[in-house]
């Protein structure tokens, strides 16, 4: 496999795109701390690299409504990509996008009107009050809130995209995954560019909650900050890209995900060193989330990858020789690898 | 497979080759005042056995479970040496919050709607698992653990088109020798609480009909919305070679994949059809067959006003005038709209019409509507051989797949 990344578009607590975010990484700089825009003393001193602090008030705006922020996050980042490849002049039915969408809770905080006006006495709630009339307090287009999909559907809307349309949840291996769907879309001839992107969810009371029960194993302290943000690449066949004289960033060479049993991240780091040739005991450089963007979950890997190109982009190699990353991406005891290499 | 009308595909295939309907009014909740008060619905605890995951295991994880079960009865992985050569594909998008914790959470909710987080995490009757167990990769995450397999885990999470872009994942990690076996499929544990109130608002669902039975009406003139269904389908997928060096008896073949988006609104269906026309299209080149040789195609067939008509539109604008030859009919109009589950369900009953040599009805037609005027099976079975077949899914959002299944004849 040597798939073209043609294009990137990277959001992230620390700036809005991938050469900002490498240098401020590089200097040190960190976007972590105390959660903002709601009390999460419930959780202990937990800290977060957020970029949505502020609760958003969406009564009148249908696409807050139906996207949420970090759907909105997707869209804005697919359509930087999609620009900046060019990707307009392609036949819109050939155009491709993989999404691993972080978690799409239903926001409980928006049933609170209406559960709240079921109460009779004390802290009860009534569900006879409720169904009777109080649950018409609830906006029309809560419902779509709920839906992993919405998102992706929207970005087909607004970048008339009609090809493969895939979304999978909603961790960090989901985030290698989709890059490699779309990866395999190309090869398969199913699609001749492909948006692949990820996005983390919202660092929320439930988020927090479900990171407060984490059940994976114990691993670097980055993993145990949430971070918000995403990213979205544009991926091409590199004959094809060169035939168009698009910019080449790097490639993507290969990759694995595995799943159970001990360390998943080790065995997919080892199928995807077989496909580039690479014994699994020589180190190739690794790329987890620094600490200060925070664990970006789905958004992680694709967000790695625009960084590390920008980190290669910005310390030019004195080898001829390509250098090649790996980016690892952990979920619920489920892990992936991607291989890129840089373009020289 | 698990559906309201059956807690396997027998059940389930025979009750519908009968025309019998699987909607009832509810008796999960008590839903007197919404607009509407009926569903597809599963008695769980009847009909699946107690598992020591239900305690902390989503509704999604059991419908799930109990039809992986009854799949891996038919084709066992014990003796698939290298574990991480096993996949898992899933269609759904896990659960909404269920009553209690609704309830819990809107007791520590002051009047502006903030929620105390501290008196929430220590209030005994809030269960912090829930919040895990509600994620969507959770239930394919423990199948995984339960089957052992350590392959790619994909939980796909497109609404009504998951089950169908699920095995066609699953195929695709097939032809590329990414895994040897996928196990596949969907569920949909739709008939809780938060999630019926939704499609209540959305104003999507049926609210007009003499009885719960007849709500589900596709194609017919007086339909007007879906019913929402529960169930769950799993599928195992391997190559021909594999599994006949297995012994496996075989069901059939996934022929082909095709996937689209609309790109025209959330809500709303393109109205030329475009999106279900590229799917079908994809899905039948991809078999490296033509229109010509599709004999029947399970519908998408949701009874809203927008599907219906335009699914009929599709079929007219993939076939051309043979369109009026080939059976179109919806499983939906029985077991309702399970959404990330319906997909698997409706692919699997195809296969098993296929094998039967039974295309199974499209129940309450009973007034012609001019844009639907194709042969959707009206409310009897028809034995009829086919041998190859669309299954369609055409997701709220715009996520359009199709699947062109063949027989186990066929490949004989």
């Amino acid at each position: 496999m040597r798939v073209a990344i043609t294009a990137a578009a990277v959001r992230t607590a620390l700036g809005d795109d991938a050469d900002r975010v490498w240098r401020a990484i590089a200097a040190g700089e960190s976007a972590v701390g105390p959660v903002q825009g709601f009390d999460a003393s419930g959780f202990g001193d937990v800290q977060a690299a957020q970029i949505w602090t502020e609760p958003e008030t969406a009564e009148d705006d249908p696409a807050l409504r139906i996207l949420g922020p970090h759907g909105r996050l997707l869209d804005a980042v697919a359509m930087e990509a999609h620009a900046a490849a060019g990707l307009a002049s392609f036949t819109r039915e050939h155009v491709g996008l993989f999404v691993a969408m972080g978690m799409v809770d239903s926001p409980i905080d928006d049933l609170a009107a209406a559960a709240l006006a079921s109460r009779e006495g004390g802290d009860a709630m009534s569900m006879k009050t409720f169904f009777a009339g109080a649950y018409r307090q609830i906006h029309p287009l809560w419902p779509l809130s709920m839906l992993n999909n919405v998102a992706a559907g929207q970005i087909a809307i607004d970048l008339d995209i009609r090809g493969d349309n895939v979304v999978l949840a909603s961790d960090g291996d989901a985030g290698v995954r989709a890059i490699l769907e779309g990866a395999y879309a190309l090869e398969e001839g199913s699609a001749r560019a492909v948006l692949a992107a990820g996005v983390s969810g919202r660092v929320s009371p439930a988020h927090l909650a479900r990171l407060a029960l984490d059940v994976r194993l114990p691993g670097p302290a980055c993993f145990e900050t949430p971070g918000e943000g995403g990213a979205a690449l544009v991926l091409e066949r590199e004959d094809e890209a060169r035939a168009r004289g698009a910019p080449i960033l790097g490639f993507l060479r290969g990759g694995s995900t595995a799943f159970g049993g001990e360390a998943p991240e080790l065995r997919a780091a080892r199928s995807a060193g077989e496909q580039v040739g690479r014994s699994p005991d020589v180190p190739i450089g690794v790329q987890f989330s620094p600490p200060g963007i925070g664990y970006l979950g789905a958004g992680g890997p694709a967000t790695m990858v625009a960084v590390t190109l920008a980190e290669w982009r910005a310390h030019p190699s004195d080898s001829s020789e390509a250098r090649v990353g790996n980016i690892i991406g952990t979920g619920l005891d489920g892990g992936g690898m991607l291989i890129i290499e840089e373009a020289v | 497979m698990i559906t309201a009308l059956g807690a396997d595909l027998h059940t389930t295939f025979e009750a519908m080759q009968a025309g019998r309907s699987g909607v009832r009014r509810l008796t999960r909740f008590d839903p007197t005042g919404l607009p509407v008060d009926i569903g597809a619905e599963i008695d769980v605890d009847a009909l699946i056995a107690p598992h020591a995951l239900d305690e902390h295991g989503s509704s999604e994880l059991r419908l799930l479970r109990h039809a992986a079960e009854q799949a891996l009865a038919g084709a066992p992985l014990d003796g698939i040496e290298d574990r991480g050569r096993i996949a898992v594909a899933i269609g759904g998008h896990g659960c909404t919050p269920g009553v209690q914790s609704i309830h819990t959470t809107i007791k520590h909710t002051d009047a502006d709607g903030h929620v105390d987080m501290t008196g929430l995490r220590t209030d005994p009757a809030f269960d912090t698992l829930e919040w895990v167990s509600r994620s969507p990769e959770t239930a394919p995450t423990l199948l995984a653990h339960l089957l052992d397999a350590r392959g790619p885990v994909l939980p796909v999470v497109s609404a009504c088109a998951a089950g169908t872009q699920a095995i066609g994942e699953g195929l695709r990690m097939i032809r590329e020798g990414r895994a040897d076996v996928v196990v596949t499929g969907g569920a949909e544990p739709l008939l809780s609480y938060s999630y019926y109130l939704g499609f209540a608002i959305l104003g999507a669902l049926s609210r007009r009909y003499s009885s719960p039975e007849t709500a589900s009406r596709p194609f017919d003139r007086r339909r007007n919305g879906f019913v929402i269904g529960e169930g769950a389908a799993v599928l195992v997928l391997e190559t021909l070679a594999g599994a006949r060096a297995r012994g496996r008896k075989i069901l059939g073949e996934v022929l082909g994949y095709g996937d689209s988006a609309d790109g025209y609104r959330i809500t709303d269906m393109h109205p030329e059809a475009d999106g279900a026309v590229q799917a079908m299209q994809a899905a039948i080149a991809d078999a490296g067959l033509t229109p010509q040789d599709v004999d029947y195609v399970n519908a998408h067939g949701t009874s809203t006003p927008i599907n219906d008509p335009t699914e009929t539109l599709a079929c007219k604008r993939v076939f051309g005038e043979r369109a009026y030859q080939v059976p179109i009919s919806s499983n939906k109009s029985m077991i309702g709209h399970t959404i990330g589950a319906a997909g698997a369900i409706e692919g699997f009953l195809t296969l098993e019409g296929m094998r039967r040599g039974i295309l199974l009805p499209t129940i309450n037609q009973e007034a012609k509507d001019r844009r639907c005027d194709l042969d959707y099976v009206p409310n009897e079975a028809r034995e009829q051989p086919h041998h190859v077949a669309l299954s369609n899914s055409f997701g709220f959002g715009g996520q359009n797949a199709c699947l062109c299944l063949g027989s186990a004849e066929r490949i004989a």
